[in-house]
């Protein structure tokens, strides 16, 4: 018994197996590299806002009942202007936030004052249900800081996106899940 | 006499008991929820459609001036009571799904628990007829079987309306308008008309894009911001309108007039529809080739397309391309070829027909109906043949549609074509149409003046009504545009641009892009947009000095104004209609 310990921890079987378990663990960091280097990029579905028309099918075509798609603002590109064109109805009875004089249908844009005659506009996103009434009258007459976005907090990424399959500008396309967000820029 | 044996031990008797209340606890709550379920999809689905198009009605008449605080009272009510309605369907979706499965496992659970428990073996009964009692079983069996399909059935239907993710009534809800909307065509909206590309020179006809999110570069040779470019089947001079997904334009020869319909996304050709010669062959008209046979751009409401032809033929076609009625509306009679565009006004489509010279009793301003094509009204004008387009504009007097024609500028009423006012200070070959901007109408004398006038008074206006004439760089064929500052005014020869002050008509500036214009400049957010017969498209900067931005070749010539959506352009080369907009 004593005779067989000894061999089965000689000094060549110990160097015999460590190399095998080296090239062994070498191989499978190589193919596992390998296969990371294959493996399909992983992507998210994302409204391009230069090539978005608002037509209004992202909130009645996505797939969840209170669309994914929500109004998002760029608060660097605002001119906090006192009439919104993305805020108001294009012929507002008064410029106060009562609703015959809002163009939200869900009233999710939180209008308010910093100083005389500086408004703030925010979006609460669990009203906005993606129509971009607001988008279009910021694109008509504002900066154009107002755009739509699919939140992915909220979407489930269908293998075929149903507002992707409806958009008539074909503004929605797949993006790198690291970057999910198509932003418009200042300047 | 022996009896079925269904008694049951007490503990049996109570487990049993135990099931059917679980079964009849989990059926109660699954039917109340089903039940709030159907009252808020009825609220969702009937309900908040009605309240909507209600506030719309309340919107409509607050726009107009009515200070009636009971009506604004009623839209906030309203306003709250159907986004009560809306967040409740969605919270309610969003939360009810596995209750609902909870319950309705419960009772199935309960129900199998029940059946197990009273499914004792009974003992056999003198006198009763056993085939007959297999027979009964064998029927309630088949019944039984049956009736779980429908359950089954229905359970899934209903879990699908409930489940929190899938909304499967989105598609049918707007099918459902969609055949509304078709079945019962209304005129449409302002709102809906400043959405899109109507007519000639856009909403309003001034040639002035609402939307500024259009490329001011693209290039032809590597695709960038080329969105698509489809083949045109017939020349034509007329520019593209569009109207949501849809492009229309016209092509014609001496002897084929056709309209098209492209897809506004893809480009691709969806029908191609001819006119038929209604009474004068084309082939007997001796056009101008710079004119030819299919200068005048069409018209959309939404629902149809109207086109007009310089044989005099006017067509209105559906949007699948169905023609649905052709009108001819005379001898034509118009040195160069008609190349007036068609302009609509509620259920109107107004066509100026300007033949021979002034005292021939040829020219004549006309209303056809939209649906039927029949004239509801025919005013006769002395003016010689002209090629501009009218405007109708909204005045404190109410609404106008003014004409321009040798040697009248002529205000109609567009509701019965009775003559509001006019001034005969117009002269030469008129092609360039009237803009009107900061209360005033500006109108062309080709290389004699523009002219700034105030809408107003009655019968022949005085001088008074003339607000400042301006005489430098005045062009014979593009119509002029205004940023609200500045009007500009491109001549055909040498590009000569010429900026004047909207307040005062003096020169701000002028300078010369080269080459030949015949399309109208235009204007989007803060540039001009301008396009030669070379195919060349110029971006300035709408400034109080010349500062050109781009330079974008488009390979073919150009003799038609674009038009401009939200996000997009749309310009007809002499084989292409291109779309622009941001590929990347």
């Amino acid at each position: 018994m004593a005779e067989k310990d000894s061999k089965d921890t000689s000094r060549r079987s110990f160097l015999h197996d460590g190399l095998w378990g080296i090239s062994m663990a070498a191989l499978g960091s190589l193919a596992g590299f390998a296969f990371s280097r294959t493996a399909k990029e992983k992507t998210v579905w994302q409204i391009d806002p230069y090539k978005c028309t608002c037509c209004g099918k992202c909130t009645t075509e996505c797939v969840l009942a209170l669309s994914a798609v929500k109004c998002v603002h760029v608060y660097a590109m605002c001119g906090y202007c006192e009439l919104c064109t993305g805020y108001f109805d294009p012929d507002p009875h008064e410029l106060d936030t009562g609703a015959e004089n809002q163009l939200c249908p869900t009233g999710a844009i939180i209008r308010t004052f910093i100083e005389d005659p500086y408004y703030s506009y925010a979006i609460d996103e669990d009203l906005c249900n993606g129509c971009g009434k607001c988008v279009k009258g910021c694109n008509a007459f504002g900066n154009g800081s107002l755009f739509l976005q699919i939140r992915h907090n909220l979407c489930v990424n269908c293998n075929k996106c149903a507002i992707a399959a409806a958009c008539p500008s074909q503004a929605i396309k797949k993006v790198p899940a690291d970057e999910p967000y198509i932003l418009k820029q200042v300047g | 006499m022996a009896e079925i044996n269904n008694n049951k031990p007490r503990n049996k008797q109570s487990l049993y008991q135990t099931a059917v209340g679980i079964a009849v606890v989990g059926g109660l709550f699954s039917v109340l929820i089903i039940a709030v379920l159907g009252l808020r999809y009825f609220r969702y689905s009937y309900i908040l459609p009605m309240q909507e198009n209600r506030l719309a009605q309340i919107k409509t008449e607050l726009a107009s001036g009515a200070e009636d605080e009971a009506l604004l009272e009623q839209f906030r009510e309203l306003d709250f009571e159907s986004r009560k309605i809306r967040i409740q369907w969605y919270d309610f979706t969003s939360m009810a799904g596995y209750p609902l499965l909870f319950n309705l496992a419960i009772l199935l659970i309960g129900a199998k628990l029940a059946k197990s428990l009273q499914n004792d073996k009974p003992m056999p009964v003198p006198g009763i007829k056993y085939s007959q009692f297999y027979v009964y079983t064998d029927s309630m069996s088949r019944r039984a079987v049956m009736t779980a399909f429908v359950l089954v059935g229905g359970m899934t239907i209903v879990i699908a309306m409930l489940s929190p993710e899938i909304n499967y009534f989105a598609i049918e809800e707007d099918e459902e308008t969609d055949t509304a909307v078709a079945a019962v065509p209304g005129l449409p909206s302002r709102e809906e008309i400043a959405e899109n590309w109507p007519r000639f020179r856009g909403p309003g006809g001034l040639g002035v894009s609402q939307y500024t999110d259009i490329p001011h570069k693209w290039d032809i040779e590597t695709g960038k911001n080329i969105l698509w470019k489809s083949p045109i089947p017939l020349e034509g001079r007329n520019s593209p309108i569009v109207w949501q997904d849809r492009v229309f334009l016209t092509g014609a020869t001496e002897t084929q007039k056709q309209v098209y319909c492209y897809d506004a996304a893809s480009g691709e050709l969806l029908w191609q529809a001819d006119v038929p010669d209604k009474d004068v062959a084309g082939s007997e008209l001796d056009l101008y080739p710079d004119t030819g046979y299919a200068a005048s751009t069409a018209y959309t409401d939404g629902y149809q397309v109207y086109a007009f032809f310089p044989t005099g033929d006017v067509a209105a076609f559906d949007y699948d391309g169905n023609r649905q009625w052709v009108v001819n509306l005379g001898q034509p009679d118009n040195i160069y070829g008609h190349a007036t565009s068609v302009v609509g006004y509620e259920d109107k489509i107004i066509i100026q027909y300007d033949n021979g010279l002034h005292d021939d009793d040829l020219s004549w301003l006309i209303a056809l109906d939209w649906q039927s094509g029949e004239t509801v009204w025919r005013t006769p004008r002395a003016v010689t043949n002209s090629w501009t387009t009218p405007i109708i504009i909204e005045t404190q007097q109410g609404n106008q549609l003014i004409t321009v024609s040798e040697p009248y500028l002529t205000a109609y009423n567009p509701d019965d074509g009775l003559e509001i006012w006019r001034t005969d200070r117009m002269s030469g070959e008129i092609a360039p149409s009237p803009i009107y901007d900061n209360g005033l109408v500006m109108v062309i004398s080709p290389y004699v003046e523009m002219a700034a006038v105030e809408p107003g008074g009655d019968e022949m206006i005085d001088e008074s009504y003339f607000k400042w004439t301006a005489d430098r760089g005045i062009p014979d064929i593009a119509s002029p545009v205004s940023d609200g500052q500045r009007v500009y005014l491109l001549s055909t020869y040498g590009g000569a641009l010429a900026v004047h002050s909207i307040q005062d008509g003096n020169l701000i500036w002028q300078d010369q892009l080269g080459g030949e214009f015949h399309a109208s400049p235009s204007i989007v957010g803060d540039k001009v947009y301008l396009f030669s017969i070379e195919g060349v498209g110029y971006v300035l900067e709408a400034a109080d000095e010349f500062v050109k931005l781009a330079e974008n070749p488009l390979g073919q010539e150009v003799h038609a104004s674009p038009a401009f959506v939200e996000g997009r352009m749309y310009i007809r080369g002499e084989e292409h209609l291109f779309c622009i907009g941001y590929s990347e």
